[in-house]
């Protein structure tokens, strides 16, 4: 269990209907736009629905539905 | 500062925000508009009375999140308001902002304000927001921003004329909201000097994005880079500072001025949301959809499709007898107005489709398609973007297919010939649907399923399929660094507005019309001419007279009919006979596909000009499209032309076959490229050629 704490690091890892606060964002054109999108720091975000098998996800954050992909959302890292 | 007599006004917002809805309100246009973001990929241009004096043209620009442009669409925003000098530069900015997220928009507005161009902000979706739980204090929020603050309803008009009223005053132009100043005040300072402005986020904006400008020469574009590297000037790091800046300002406006309760409505949106784009419910429901769709198209489209055919039966029964018998009567009653009658009596099916395309565009449910979709196209090289042009008519303007991706230009090329005409939305779904209806029984299956349905659900998936193989084997042989992102927001459901789905569906169906009648006349004079000449033309001009003049119009068909095979149609239908047997055609089916090549849609036309020749197996309504084809039989089979087999070849032709005119307009207007049309023209005839051949052999 505890294992499992220490590995969880980014949004792309969230349970469907799980909860984390965004800590860091790549600062690539891909992180600025998540940025824009609402993705800071310190920013609760959760987990609507998610593919079993990975692909697309949508999460919950900044008051708006964003739907992404798998490897977009590993670049948003979890306190 | 006085106003003028003629402003311009410019609209700009998020993507998705109602902008289009306001631009279209606001001069009377119809550009397309739909719930899901990017329908406005370009600037558009209109004008708009405000008062008596002062009419204003109108610049709708590009939805954007932020004024950095992350590619050429939203490059249009930041030229324009990053230069007064520009031709575009407006006297008055008209954001408009989705009340329903407040901050979001509030970042893109802060940004234009900072720029220096007079605002005003049109707060538009309160409705929306309300629904989801959102109270927005107008005053406080305009205490808060310093600027004027309108509510607007862009769909239903609500607002427009206390808009109109604030824009025909001056706006005053407000302090900066955020301060770039400690960013990077020594090389703002040194811009300023430079470029002599004033505005510290306008010279900001030249060193973050001035290399992009339009407006600016090289040299002054070498002079901002040079400075740069100076100041060793982190450009994305600093962009990130400003986004996290400028947000939490927002943060605390927003908290001032809105509240935010539960909203039971917004949680049974978001579990209809949970199914909708689950992994597999949502595309059972994708396809269960389309499927009660197309069902419903036929089911409701048959009963006035006969209605009509009658009437046009009569009408022409009617012209006949009216107009002295000779050349003007046969060309009008067997000539173009059965040619017109063949296309026309779909347009209930037509209307059926349309409304409900629109009410998908209108709701939201696009978005959610692309969603679902992505995972699965991107095996193919595409993205989920690219299934929506296959249904809706708002997304051709979305540059759907690979647009983000930067591709080698060999890459570009090549999708634009190979994939493009296979996943392009040229009007696919309405001529499958006309044929289907003419062509596949009314049937049902169990009384409650029919056939038209599930065929026209076959050829959806048929041409589907067809561009996601031919993307994935382009994949094979070209490489391309894939950088798109799907990253996009999810737009609420939204109620439709009747207004708007009348607009979108008038526009598709008189678009059609115009369509439709602009190439199957002169295609059905030329038929006409092509049935009742031979080669032999003397003896055939004297028959038709002759004949004509001894009997009455229904006896006229049975003594025109040894004629029929003299004329020059039924040589060239022989010639062409040895190509076109293979696919299960007969010659008026070769003939009617030759000159389908000018427009899908003619075919239709072009089949009922050569039916109206022949002669007539029943009685009275001898003038109906629909029983000629329904009692029409094959004099060398006895059985009917349009069995299974062929009906299927002709459906899968017309997936792949082009239209020559379009090819030979794109030829005209680029003689430089000249062989990318035709080698499209090449292979797309080829497939459909080879698609054609092969399904009728494995069914015959």
């Amino acid at each position: 269990m505890k294992a499992k704490e220490t590995e969880r690091k980014s949004v792309a890892d969230l349970k469907q209907g799980e909860k984390g606060i965004i800590k860091k964002l790549h600062s690539d054109s891909r992180g600025l736009k998540l940025l824009e999108l609402g993705c800071i720091p310190g920013t609760e975000v959760s987990m609507k629905y998610k593919a079993p098998s990975g692909g697309t996800l949508c999460i919950e954050v900044f008051g708006h539905d964003l739907s992404l992909r798998a490897e977009e959302a590993k670049t948003l890292t979890l306190v | 500062m006085p106003v003028k007599s003629n402003p311009k006004i410019a609209l700009i917002g998020n993507p998705n925000s109602g902008k289009s809805s306001l631009f279209n309100r606001l001069t009377g246009l119809s550009q397309k508009v739909g719930n899901f973001p990017g329908v406005t990929v370009e600037k558009r241009t209109g004008s708009c009375r405000l008062d008596e004096y002062i009419t204003a043209k109108i610049i709708d620009l590009p939805g954007i999140y932020s004024i950095y442009a992350r590619c050429n669409e939203e490059r249009v925003a930041v030229d324009i308001l990053g230069h007064p000098q520009h031709e575009y530069f407006p006297d008055i900015l008209v954001f408009i902002a989705d009340a329903s997220n407040l901050k979001r928009n509030l970042l893109l507005f802060t940004q234009v304000k900072d720029l220096g161009v007079p605002v005003v902000l049109a707060l538009n979706m309160l409705d929306v927001a309300e629904q989801a739980g959102i109270k927005v204090d107008v005053e406080k929020l305009h205490e808060e921003l310093g600027v004027q603050v309108v509510p607007v309803n862009a769909r239903s008009g609500e607002g427009l004329e206390d808009l109109k009223y604030l824009l025909s005053n001056p706006v005053k132009l407000h302090k900066p909201s955020y301060n770039v100043e400690p960013l990077a005040g020594k090389i703002i300072t040194e811009v300023k000097e430079k470029f002599n402005i004033e505005n510290s986020y306008q010279a900001y904006q030249f060193i973050q994005q001035g290399d992009s400008s339009t407006i600016l020469s090289s040299e002054e574009k070498e002079y901002l880079h040079k400075l740069k590297i100076k100041h060793h000037f982190n450009s994305p790091g600093l962009q990130a500072k400003e986004t996290i800046g400028r947000y939490k300002l927002i943060n605390e406006i927003v908290q001032q001025a809105t509240t935010q309760s539960q909203s039971g409505f917004r949680l049974l949106l978001s579990k209809v949301d949970k199914w909708l784009t689950h992994p597999v419910w949502g595309y059972a429901i994708f396809v269960g959809l389309l499927f009660i769709i197309f069902q419903s198209i036929f089911a409701i489209g048959n009963y006035p499709m006969h209605l009509l055919d009658e009437g046009f039966a009569r009408a022409t029964h009617q012209l006949q007898e009216l107009i002295p018998d000779g050349l003007l009567n046969s060309l009008l009653t067997k000539g173009v107005l059965p040619a017109l009658a063949g296309i026309f009596v779909f347009i209930p099916h037509l209307l059926v489709f349309y409304v409900i395309v629109a009410l998908l565009e209108e709701s939201g449910y696009m978005s959610r398609i692309i969603l679902l979709m992505d995972k699965f196209m991107r095996m193919f090289g595409l993205t989920g973007r690219s299934a929506v042009p296959l249904l809706s008519n708002a997304a051709c303007g979305v540059p759907a297919l690979l647009a983000s991706r930067s591709c080698s230009n060999w890459r570009e090329k090549m999708n634009g010939i190979f994939i493009t005409p296979l996943v392009n939305c040229s009007g696919r779904l309405p001529v499958y649907i006309i044929l289907i209806a003419l062509f596949v029984p009314f049937q049902t299956l169990g009384g409650l399923i029919n056939i038209q349905g599930l065929v026209l659900l076959g050829m959806y998936f048929f041409s589907f399929i067809a561009a996601i193989l031919s993307s994935w084997l382009l994949k094979f042989f070209t490489k391309c660094r894939e950088q798109d992102h799907l990253l996009m927001e999810l737009p609420y459901f939204t109620t439709p507005y009747w207004k708007d789905i009348y607009h979108i569906v008038k526009n598709n169906i008189a678009g059609f019309s115009l369509h439709a009648i602009r190439t199957v006349i002169p295609v059905s004079v030329i038929f006409w001419a092509l049935l009742n000449f031979g080669p032999s033309e003397k003896r055939d001009q004297e028959n038709i007279t002759t004949y004509q003049s001894q009997l009455g119009p229904g006896q006229a068909f049975q003594h025109l009919a040894p004629d029929l095979e003299d004329s020059y149609a039924s040589y060239i239908g022989e010639f062409i006979e040895p190509v076109i047997k293979p696919l299960g055609f007969d010659w008026p089916i070769g003939l009617a596909v030759l000159s389908s090549f000018a427009a899908r849609e003619v075919f239709v036309g072009s089949l009922a000009t050569i039916y109206s020749h022949e002669p007539a197996s029943t009685s009275y309504p001898a003038y109906s499209i629909i029983e000629r084809i329904e009692s029409r039989i094959n004099p060398h089979t006895d059985e009917t032309p349009y069995a299974l087999a062929t009906v299927i070849s002709l459906l899968v032709f017309y997936a792949f076959a082009m239209q020559y005119f379009n090819v030979l307009s794109r030829l005209l207007k680029n003689g430089a490229s000249w062989w990318a049309p035709l080698l499209q023209l090449v292979y797309m005839t080829g497939l459909a050629y080879i698609s054609a051949f092969a399904v009728y052999n494995l069914l015959s």
